[in-house]
């Protein structure tokens, strides 16, 4: 599927992204599953420029494939074809280990479901990311406090999740997606296990981060969530409607 | 019942997989065990097949000071001990024999014993036809009597009931068969005849005192116990002692005792250590595969914990879940134990192929006993198996199981607890087999490593008996042997011959008291009575023994030459530890004073030395404390009736067979030559018992090896597949694959230290169990431990590596599909 043909110096980061130059851009990206003799598609020549800076909506009814574009763009997809550049850098063409570190140190992801690790408390599973970027642990001991201040979770530190209700393990899950400080949040569903309350605390903090700079990327099915943004795409059967 | 029963194979044919992976390791495991239960049965735990078996007791001269931990007995002493009438309800003496039947050309040689007349009564057995012996048969001149086995009686006289009365020739003379004992009469295996023993005045003559040549068994008077036996025992040599005051010192010195045991205690004294350590060992591979088992199940009910809870929520008990469980665990043992059963009846068919010496003639099958054993063993393994994942579920809270599935795919820590220390005990256990299994094998080793003092290859051996009626003295048994050792070395192909009384691993050994001139032993110090072997010339040559000084007994050491000595070293050094033993002379302790030097003509000149010859087994120390070495006398000058020839060549010793038989043939046609075989044989036969242990050990080894291998894979993958989706979160957030991998063989490098650690704790533990199993090797061997151990690390480290491998290559869009 990918073609190596560039190699990657150094990790790029926000600031090293020329000033018009897209977040995220995709060319032609299509995604398909083998059924019997065809292919049955998931998504179709998908064309998207993503700003830095950005807050995003990908919205369309269920089986539309935004999920998949999502992880696609998270790079936790590697089956696709087509283009997608990311902070410029043709991903397409990168090897998995220089994906894995482009994705590693820019992109933070927020699960539907959450995801916590039920084995480790609030404050390791806000840490985790730290630790796989070999931050050192007295950096890693600052930062989750900081995390932990802003989002108003100390008190909370030392529970385990299934001590935890919906909403305070989702800010959980947004906590751990943002300690990296990722240029990018891509968030599957955030609110969609949440009482619509949760939901609207939850949303209230992604737009916090994005007047703060971060670039977000959301999929939801809701149109109050997707008011937060400032811009909303839509998928239908794969495609992107114009 | 029978609802849980039609619930249980209703759900076991759903779960196909499961049940065929329990029954058949439940089927292996519980083969092994009935097998082995067997021979335990037939050797240990079933009693004799005689009368109030536990009367029964036997008893031997013991010397050991004098080098001599286990003679035999001498008629003196059945005469004495039968006035012990208050304690011995029967007595007898018996020893093994083979005689020639037959004549010109059909001679055979079989093998028998011959028994004092009181034999049969003090085992009470009753014969198939005629009678057994009576006192009158044990008479000189009355004697010529004999009772065949049913074996030789259906080939000698094929359905003849009136055999009574039949003359047969035996060793050239008639005698008259008397009765026919049944096949079940099993108390020597090989016996096929058996004669009466009649003693003549001087056999019973006080001068006869300790030359023991016969076994002893005996019938306890009722009442009686081994104790108050021994403490008779004790009396009368104690009032011998006094009686007999020329011998007292010797004897005193040589802490000179009688044994008294019991018979089966006897039987099983050198049996029992091994059997036990086979029995242990497949109890531990039962262990080990009913943790295979208990995971599995373990992990299924799991599964099913959801189904439980439900169940219990609408208002059954966990009692009724446990019963259900147990039904389908003890249906699973049920098939399991079957299946093994057939399998044991051909591993006990491998068994008695091994050859283990004291298996041979034991009635080994399944009956009823091991029946009864394996089901106690299936109903065990059932409940234990049925009632394990139970335990859990007791203390689980059901609301949390309601609500388990959909966090983060992390199983619970009591669970993966669990799993952990089973699978740390499979470890440890299957350490402990495997350094038990390697200890035995690096013993072997040794074994094979020792210096035999003698070139076994390329000899041929086989056994003459020179019949009293045609050779009644020294003389002439000496010409004989000569005339055939001169005919042997005509035979082309033969490189050297002679001839042995004690042939290396066979079964006639003498230890005789010795002294040397001018020795005096020290206050308290024992006369010694080291091996005594009678040699004819080319007999060193023909076993490529090496000289150390002087020279081989030769054809000079005729019978009225003076008489010559050959010593080997350790005897050398213990009379002249200074000093050359060439020319030194020696002397055989007359009874009636064993310090007066004989007459002239019977003093033994050292002529040679030679290095130590293993003769009895070859393990056996040939030098250090208690062991006196070996002297070895001219067979013309020391002539008696059992020979073994000994024939070198360059070619394979089997071809010999054929001529050698062909040139004793030329001397006297009548002359059987039987036990033929090459040395080599002789020594492999040395090896069986050990080579045999050792296989099995190995087997119970490498197949624990592999239940450990599959538990530990069978868990990490179980655990893998659990986590499957915390594995894709923690990729999600960054881990790269090579650290996934790191988590995963953690896991199981944690598990596997621990069993590590806790079976070579354990082994250590158990190193007394196993030292006396052990030759020249210690149970703490490091060299063994660390080969069991590093064999225990690559196996396992390779059952981790495949969930490891599966965990790293995880996509963590796949595990993360979660809608």
């Amino acid at each position: 599927m990918f073609k190596r043909t560039s190699s990657l110096s150094a990790v790029p980061d926000i600031a090293s992204v020329p000033g018009n130059t897209p977040l995220i851009s995709t060319r032609g990206v299509e995604k398909s599953y083998p059924t019997g003799p065809g292919q049955t598609y998931v998504l179709r020549r998908i064309m998207l420029d993503i700003k830095p800076g950005e807050f995003v909506s990908i919205m369309g009814p269920s089986g539309a494939g935004k999920s998949t574009l999502l992880h696609i763009l998270g790079m936790h997809d590697a089956t696709w074809s087509g283009e997608y550049d990311f902070m410029g850098q043709p991903i397409h063409t990168l090897a998995p280990k220089q994906r894995a570190a482009i994705q590693k140190r820019n992109i933070g992801f927020v699960f539907q479901s959450y995801h916590l690790l039920d084995d480790l408390t609030v404050y390791e599973n806000i840490e985790l990311p730290l630790s796989y970027r070999d931050v050192p642990k007295s950096e890693r001991q600052s930062i989750v406090a900081d995390v932990l201040d802003r989002f108003g979770i100390v008190a909370k530190k030392d529970l385990y999740p299934s001590q935890l209700s919906g909403g305070q393990q989702q800010l959980v899950g947004v906590a751990r997606a943002v300690v990296a400080n990722p240029a990018v949040i891509l968030a599957d569903e955030p609110t969609g296990n949440l009482h619509s309350d949760q939901g609207r605390e939850i949303m209230e903090l992604f737009k916090k981060l994005n007047e703060q700079g971060t670039t977000i990327l959301q999929v939801t099915h809701s149109e109050a969530n997707a008011a937060y943004g400032n811009r909303v795409i839509r998928l239908r059967d794969g495609f992107l409607e114009s | 019942m029978v609802q849980d029963l039609t619930l249980a194979l209703r759900l076991l044919f759903k779960e196909r997989g499961f049940a065929v992976a329990t029954i058949a390791t439940l089927a292996l495991c519980l083969a092994a065990n009935a097998a082995i239960f067997a021979v335990v049965n037939a050797v240990l735990l079933r009693p004799l097949p005689y009368p109030a078996p536990d009367r029964l007791v036997t008893m031997f001269n013991a010397y050991p000071g004098a080098g001599v931990t286990r003679g035999s007995n001498g008629v003196p002493d059945y005469f004495d001990r039968l006035q012990e009438e208050d304690v011995f309800e029967e007595l007898a003496l018996y020893m093994s024999t083979s005689v020639t039947i037959g004549g010109h050309g059909d001679a055979q040689r079989i093998p028998g014993m011959t028994v004092t007349p009181s034999f049969f009564r003090a085992l009470r057995v009753q014969p198939l036809h005629g009678r057994v012996f009576d006192d009158a048969d044990g008479e000189i001149g009355r004697h010529r009597k004999v009772i065949l086995s049913e074996g030789l009686w259906q080939r000698l006289f094929p359905g003849r009931t009136d055999v009574a009365g039949t003359d047969l020739r035996i060793d050239g003379e008639p005698y008259d068969v008397v009765g026919v004992l049944p096949s079940s009469f099993g108390f020597d295996p090989d016996s096929q005849l058996w004669m009466p023993a009649a003693f003549s005045p001087a056999d019973r003559a006080d001068n006869r005192r300790h030359s023991n040549d016969w076994r002893m068994i005996g019938r306890l008077v009722h009442g009686v116990t081994v104790m108050q036996a021994q403490r008779h025992i004790d009396a009368l040599n104690a009032r011998n002692l006094e009686r007999f005051p020329a011998l007292k010192g010797f004897l005193t010195n040589a802490r000179f005792h009688t044994p008294v045991i019991l018979f089966q205690e006897d039987l099983v004294r050198q049996t029992r250590p091994v059997v036990l350590l086979l029995w242990a060992g497949v109890l531990l591979v039962l262990i080990i595969g009913c943790v295979n088992v208990a995971n599995l199940a373990s992990v299924r009910a799991s599964a099913r914990s959801r189904e439980f809870a439900t169940r219990l929520s609408l208002g059954t008990t966990t009692g009724r879940i446990v019963q259900q469980t147990v039904t389908e665990s003890l249906l699973l043992s049920a098939i399991g134990g079957a299946t093994g059963l057939l399998v044991a009846t051909w591993m006990l068919r491998g068994i008695q192929s091994l050859g283990l010496e004291d298996l041979r003639g034991k009635n080994m099958a399944v009956d009823w006993q091991t029946l009864a054993y394996t089901f106690l063993l299936v109903a065990a393994v059932a409940t234990v198996v049925g009632m394990w994942p139970m335990l859990a579920l007791r203390r689980a809270n059901l609301a949390d199981i309601i609500r388990e599935e959909g966090r983060s795919g992390t199983p619970t820590r009591h669970a993966r607890a669990t799993r952990r220390i089973l699978v740390t005990s499979q470890v440890a256990f299957a350490l402990v087999l495997l350094m038990g299994a390697g200890l035995l094998l690096a013993s072997f080793e040794r074994v094979l490593a020792v210096d035999l003092g003698f070139r076994p290859d390329h000899v041929l051996t086989g056994d003459i008996n020179f019949p009293p009626a045609r050779y009644p003295d020294q003389a002439a048994m000496g010409m004989a042997a000569d005339r055939i050792v001169t005919e042997l070395r005509r035979v082309p192909g033969v490189a050297a011959a002679g001839l042995t009384t004690s042939i290396p691993f066979g079964r006639e050994y003498s230890d005789s008291m010795i002294s040397a001139e001018g020795y005096k032993p020290a206050p308290g110090e024992s006369f010694v009575a080291p091996s005594r072997v009678r040699v004819s010339d080319g007999y060193f040559q023909a076993m490529g023994v090496s000289l150390v000084a002087g020279r081989f007994i030769d054809a000079r050491d005729t019978e009225t030459a003076p008489r010559a000595i050959v010593v080997d070293e350790p005897l050398a050094r213990r009379f002249w530890p200074n000093g050359n033993a060439l020319g030194r002379r020696m002397y055989l302790p007359s009874r009636d004073d064993i310090l007066a030097p004989p007459p002239e003509d019977e003093w033994l000149t050292v002529v040679g030395v030679v290095k130590p010859m293993r003769l009895r087994a070859i393990e056996r120390n040939v030098a250090g404390p208690g062991v006196f070495g070996t002297y070895f006398l001219s067979y013309p000058q020391f002539a008696e009736g059992h020979v073994t020839l000994t024939v070198r060549t360059q070619h394979d010793p089997e071809t010999l067979i054929g001529p050698v038989r062909a040139a004793i043939a030329r001397i006297d046609p009548e002359l059987a030559f039987y036990d033929v075989r090459p040395m080599d044989a002789r020594v492999e036969g040395e090896l069986i018992d050990r080579r045999a242990t050792m296989l099995l050990a190995i087997g119970f080894a490498l197949v624990a090896l592999l239940l450990c291998a599959i538990g530990i894979y069978g868990a990490l993958s179980y655990e893998v597949r659990l986590r499957t989706r915390e594995i894709g979160i923690r990729m999600a957030l960054g881990a790269d694959p090579r650290r996934i991998l790191g988590m995963v063989l953690s896991e199981g490098a944690v598990v596997v230290a621990a069993g590590t650690l806790l079976g070579l704790g354990g082994s250590l533990l158990l190193r007394t169990s196993i030292e006396s199993h052990l030759y020249q090797v210690r149970a703490t061997d490091p060299v063994v431990l660390g080969a069991v151990a590093g064999v225990l690390l690559l196996v396992a480290g390779l059952a981790c590596t495949l969930p490891a491998r599966r965990a790293a290559s995880t996509n963590p869009t796949n595990a993360l599909a979660d809608q």
